[in-house]
């Protein structure tokens, strides 16, 4: 039989209800618990009625030695009633008595939401909007949604990217609302002579966007191995595993370094020093190593496809159009050809928005001085002799360059030749475009 | 700040000061007040913790003593006033009730 399990718990920080009503529970049916983190670890033992209680502790830090004097002396004040301290995390520390009817720990309600109100700030809300700060700031945040459709649908892998920054969004939205309504509710309570309100508001919300992430992730790990060769996959599957792994070896070097007794300045001082070090010396590895892979795909094209959109970056040269060509002819000049093609009307408007300012972004963020004519403007598809919808070209500093967007019912092409286009190569082109779309 | 926390004690605020009109041990405090309420008032262990914990912040108690790790306190002047002054408000409440019924 099993002596030990190892479980991922998911109730709020601050959801001390749950907590104890969960860890009676596994009690009684013969698991007690033996430490929290990541995972939670529970031991066999004999199945018994146990009361479990969660104290938080404000003045307390997850960087304080182990036997630090302040929980200590607590300890012993828990002793007195017949409470012992199974574990701690941070502020959060959890007793467990086994006395029929034990004085309970905290026999104050103000005191009590007045030290969950400064733990759950101090080790919850503040982290956790930090975290998603964070990702937003890294990239790939929910907000591509709206601003980077091009990006953010036509690849699965960053689509489960920026759903799992809205998740990490939402957990921690619904974390501070729920919160902050407990504490409202519960001080009217306390004001009217009674107890904390229940903490199980929100749970099963909260539960559910913890295992919706969880999905994301697994999602996201598969979507890697299916859009990308199997070197790019595994490095970027590693590289997250890392990132992950970082955080759990800091977290040992921590407590290697509480259980010494090393004052808490110190430790976090240290800790948080390793994090950035080891964070950015993988980060930075990891991006000379992903830019300096070489794309296996034999014509150099780039291919991503969602239900949603399907994004084909390739070269082409205006010899590949003509149908009675037996390929490029050489000598024949190459251009950069992007070819959207997209189901959705309202997308469809977004993407080719996002594309029409692109440029004129990216300049400006270049400190480039523009003026108000920098920017894609439409031209005559007549005029150039082709059967595309619309036509736009980009000017700068009044002058147009050779950029050019094409729109044609279900696709978008964007064109970035080298040198200038010729009718003729314009006609070729649009050719093979609407051969694409006939297709 | 902290004359406003305590304008008005709780019973659990009020019986740890009272223990503490002599000098003792923190964690006899919840045994003390079991035997005088005669098991009426339980202060729990976290309560306590707290309570030693503001009241000496407000300059309420003082250290008297560390033996091991048990801290010994005793009232200031400030926390006999205190004490004191709810007392007084507890009289003049009976003295209320008694005036009108």
């Amino acid at each position: 039989m099993k002596k030990y399990k190892r479980i991922p718990v998911t109730y709020q920080y601050f959801d001390y209800e749950g907590i104890q009503t969960y860890l009676e529970r596994m009690a009684s049916d013969g698991w007690r618990l033996e430490s929290i983190g990541t995972l939670w670890t529970f031991r066999r033992a004999e199945p018994a009625r146990a009361h479990y209680t969660v104290v938080y502790l404000p003045r307390t830090s997850q960087y304080d030695p182990v036997n630090s004097p302040s929980i200590t002396e607590f300890d012993d004040y828990c002793r007195e009633t017949g409470w012992f301290r199974v574990c701690s995390s941070g502020k959060m520390h959890i007793y467990c008595s086994e006395d029929e009817n034990p004085v309970p720990i905290d026999t104050d309600e103000s005191i009590k939401l007045e030290n969950v109100c400064k733990s759950a700030v101090r080790s919850f809300v503040l982290p956790m909007i930090l975290m998603v700060g964070c990702l937003c700031m890294i990239g790939n945040s929910f907000i591509s949604f709206f601003t980077k459709p091009v990006e953010a649908f036509s690849s699965y892998t960053n689509m489960t990217l920026a759903i799992m920054t809205l998740l990490a969004a939402m957990m921690t939205a619904v974390g501070i609302v729920h919160l902050a309504m407990w504490v409202r509710k519960t001080r009217k309570l306390i004001e009217g002579g009674g107890q904390c309100a229940s903490t199980a508001g929100f749970r099963r919300i909260y539960r559910l966007v913890h295992c919706l992430i969880i999905i994301t992730i697994l999602l996201w790990a598969v979507s890697i191995t299916a859009e990308n060769n199997f070197t790019t996959a595994l490095a970027t599957i590693c590289l997250a595993a890392l990132l992950w792994g970082i955080i759990l070896l800091i977290r040992m070097v921590s407590n290697k370094m509480r259980k010494r007794g090393t004052p808490r300045t110190v430790n976090r001082i240290a800790s948080i020093a390793l994090c950035f070090v080891f964070t950015f010396t993988i980060l930075f590895s990891s991006i000379t190593f992903l830019m300096n892979m070489e794309d296996d795909s034999a014509d150099g094209s780039i291919k991503h496809h969602t239900f949603l959109m399907e994004m084909e970056v390739k070269s082409i040269t205006p010899g590949d159009a003509d149908a009675d060509s037996d390929g490029a002819t050489p000598g024949d000049d190459e251009f950069a050809c992007t070819i959207l093609r997209i189901n959705n009307h309202w997308l469809y408007e977004k993407c080719l928005n996002q594309w029409l300012n692109e440029d004129y972004e990216i300049y400006e963020m270049m400190g480039i001085p523009s003026g108000n004519n920098d920017k894609y403007r439409r031209e005559n598809t007549e005029d150039w002799g082709i059967g595309a919808n619309a036509l736009y070209r980009y000017y700068f500093a009044g002058e147009p360059e050779d950029k050019w967007i094409m729109c044609y019912p279900g696709m978008i092409v964007k064109l970035e030749p080298y040198n200038q286009l010729s009718e003729e190569d314009f006609s070729a082109i649009d050719r093979m475009v609407r051969g694409i779309t006939e297709i | 700040m902290s004359r406003e926390k305590f304008k008005t004690l709780t019973e659990q605020m009020y019986y740890v000061l009272l223990c503490l009109r002599h000098e003792c041990c923190g964690t006899d405090i919840m045994s003390m007040t079991l035997e005088m309420t005669d098991g009426r008032v339980r202060i729990g262990p976290g309560t306590l913790y707290n309570l030693l914990e503001q009241f000496a912040d407000a300059g309420m108690i003082r250290e008297t003593g560390v033996e091991g790790r048990k801290r010994s306190y005793i009232l200031t002047d400030g926390g006999e006033e205190l004490l004191r002054n709810e007392y007084q408000r507890l009289i003049q409440q009976i003295k209320d009730y008694d005036a009108h019924r």
